[in-house]
């Protein structure tokens, strides 16, 4: 049948809806056409279709006035090949749809499952995505933070630097903060403050642009890392620590080898300080006892003297014992005296002298001795030393006490040395050694020595400590008064010299004594 | 005849010098007179006119220094030598010959008889 134009009356159109089905679309229409038909209306025309999908199609018919008719079969056939084409159609936009919905799975799951918040927001800056991550950081359910701004989850302060990096990248297009992580601060549904990252990322639907922001509450990691610069803080410390321990260690052992040293030094401070009261209240024993024993020695003497021009001198008895009596007093007289030397004024009659004239002279005074005990002596004697203010009858004193304690360390026979010179003190001279020169004397100091050897027993070095004491002696009763070291280095000490008395590695002993040269 | 030389002891001590007299008297050469305390010993002298003093340092009372002070200054006695006699020099300082510490003479005790005549020969003119 030939088609015949038909002119589109639009206003005397209808639309109808059917389901998709072209019989059932073939029998609505045929209903209609009997319908129209009835009405004086005879003909239809499928102008359109206005909308399909499964859920049925609407079509837009017109009835044709006129005569024209258009066969059922014929309209079947328009109607079954428009609805093949809209099911091609209709099967083209499923698999669209299955894509679609394929592709929204995968969106849903991950963001289900992602422990981070993933928020989508529209042009707007509204949120219209929100993930069960958000509701555990944020604290908002779904319902409530649809719609909210995006801008509400950053903390106030931080907002305005958020809107303009949004708006930027509206503007523009891209962002800055595109691709990159973002610190901020967001705020809870509490409204609690924390700090979180976020990356941002950008998509087009039609003309809008979609804004997904990844966020991580970095709380956790902020405060693991505080802890961390915290503990990296408590490490530098400790090292500091550890390396002012270890200088106060040095500072420590060298303040203990100090206090060591103190500590010996102090000892030997004691010990002379005992000495010292010992000394004191000796010398005032002294003086009273020499003055109450004199007199009556006096007494005796004088008492002799007179007997013995009465007695019978011719009996060698009565004589004997007026010998042994004058004996005994002389003996107790020189106790006295070596008492009296002892607890004396301390002044001394100081002259310019030299030093090897003296010794020589106290040579002299007991130049018996020596060839007595079977004692050679040997001199060495410096010339030209230089003068010293000493009291030469006192230092006299002083080596004839040291000449005779020699000789009497050697019972059997020996040599005695004597030795004089100027000598310059440095560490090594030895002369340094003993409290007594370092106290008395500085490295670099002019010094006159005398030395005085013997080849003799030596002294016991249980007694060394006690050789200065007033009244120790070694010597058997009777020989020794034990007054003549102590007198010694007093008279010595006066003279702000030293004595220092040890024994030779050989055998025997070496008395040092010195004098500065400078005063 | 030669005249006895007069000597005169002041000592505190009466043992002292009353052996001492006797010593002194026996040799022949000697007229003592001994007095045993400082106070009475200037009257002593001016009552014996002794041609030589000998006098001991340390005495309770008057002191053999305030005894010699006061004979120098008496113009009747201050020509006679003093010689002091102490127990508080050692002998070594002094010697057996006596020795003049600060312009006086001293003996040191205990003196012997002959150190005392020895230094009377020595000092006194006859």
């Amino acid at each position: 049948m030939p088609e015949k134009p038909l002119s589109r009356d639009l206003h005397r159109s209808i639309v109808v809806y059917s389901a998709a089905s072209p019989l059932v679309i073939s029998v609505t229409v045929a209903m209609l056409a009997i319908v129209l038909l009835y009405h004086d209306l005879a003909m239809l025309e499928v102008i359109g279709l206005i909308a399909a999908g499964t859920f049925g199609v609407f079509l837009l018919l017109r009835p044709l006035a006129g005569k024209l008719i258009v066969r059922a079969d014929e309209l079947e056939q328009q109607v079954r090949e428009k609805t093949a084409a809209l099911q091609a159609e209709l099967n083209g936009r499923s698999r669209t749809d299955e894509d679609l919905r394929a592709s929204e799975m995968r969106f849903h799951s991950l963001t289900q499952s992602a422990n981070d918040a993933i928020i989508t927001a529209d042009g707007q800056g509204t949120i219209v995505s929100w993930n069960p991550g958000a509701r555990r950081i944020f604290g908002w359910e779904e319902s409530e933070a649809m719609g909210k701004p995006l801008t509400e989850l950053v903390a106030e302060r931080f907002r305005k630097a958020h809107l303009r990096d949004l708006e930027r990248m509206r503007t523009t297009g891209e962002a800055q903060v595109l691709g990159k992580t973002l610190e901020l601060r967001g705020l809870r549904r509490d409204g609690s403050s924390f700090p979180f990252e976020m990356s941002l990322s950008t998509w087009n639907i039609r003309d809008e642009q979609l804004t997904t922001a990844i966020i991580r509450d970095v709380t956790e990691r902020k405060q693991a890392e505080k802890e961390l610069s915290r503990w990296v803080k408590v490490e530098e410390q400790l090292a500091r620590a550890h390396a002012e321990l270890k200088e106060r260690e040095a500072e420590l052992r060298q303040a203990l080898a100090d206090l060591r040293e103190s500590h010996e030094a102090l000892e030997e401070a004691q010990l002379e300080l005992i000495q010292a009261v010992k000394m004191e209240s000796v010398g005032q024993l002294a003086a009273g006892v020499a003055h109450e024993v004199k007199n009556p020695l006096a007494i005796i003497l004088v008492g002799i003297s007179y007997l013995s021009h009465h007695l019978p001198l011719a009996d060698r008895n009565v004589a004997m014992a007026l010998d042994d009596i004058r004996a005994a007093i002389r003996r107790a007289d020189a106790v006295i005296g070596g008492l009296l030397n002892y607890s004396a004024k301390r002044r001394l009659e100081i002259t310019v002298e030299d030093l090897s004239a003296i010794v020589d002279q106290a040579l002299l005074l007991i130049k018996h001795q020596p060839t007595q005990h079977h004692v050679t002596v040997l001199k060495e004697l410096g010339q030209d030393l230089p003068l010293l203010l000493l009291d030469k009858t006192k230092i006299e004193q002083v080596f004839v006490n040291l000449f005779m304690n020699a000789i009497d360390a050697m019972a059997e026979g020996g040599t005695l040395t004597v030795r004089t010179y100027v000598t310059t003190l440095t560490r090594a001279s030895g002369l340094m050694r003993g409290r007594a020169a370092s106290d008395h004397f500085r490295i670099g100091e002019t010094v006159v020595v005398a030395e005085v050897e013997d080849t003799g027993c030596g002294i016991d070095e249980a007694h060394m400590a006690r050789i200065f004491d007033p009244f120790f002696t070694t010597k058997p009763t009777g020989k020794g008064t034990g007054l003549g070291l102590a007198v010694t280095k007093t008279i010595i000490e006066l003279h702000q010299g030293t004595i220092d008395i040890r024994n030779r590695e050989e055998s025997g002993v070496r008395v040092t004594v010195m004098f500065k040269t400078d005063r | 005849m030669t005249t006895k030389r007069r000597i005169l002891i002041v000592d505190d001590e009466p043992s002292f010098t009353r052996l001492l007299k006797l010593s002194l008297q026996t040799t022949g050469a000697y007229e003592v007179r001994e007095e045993n305390s400082g106070e009475r010993a200037l009257q002593a002298a001016r009552e014996f006119k002794p041609d030589l003093i000998l006098l001991d340092v340390i005495m309770p009372g008057k002191d053999g220094g305030e005894v010699a002070a006061e004979i120098a200054n008496d113009d009747s006695l201050k020509t006679i030598p003093i010689v002091f006699l102490t127990a508080a020099v050692s002998k070594k300082e002094v010697g057996g010959e006596g020795r003049v510490i600060g312009g006086r003479s001293f003996l040191a005790k205990p003196v012997s008889v002959a150190e005392v005549t020895r230094y009377i020969e020595k000092n006194v003119s006859a």
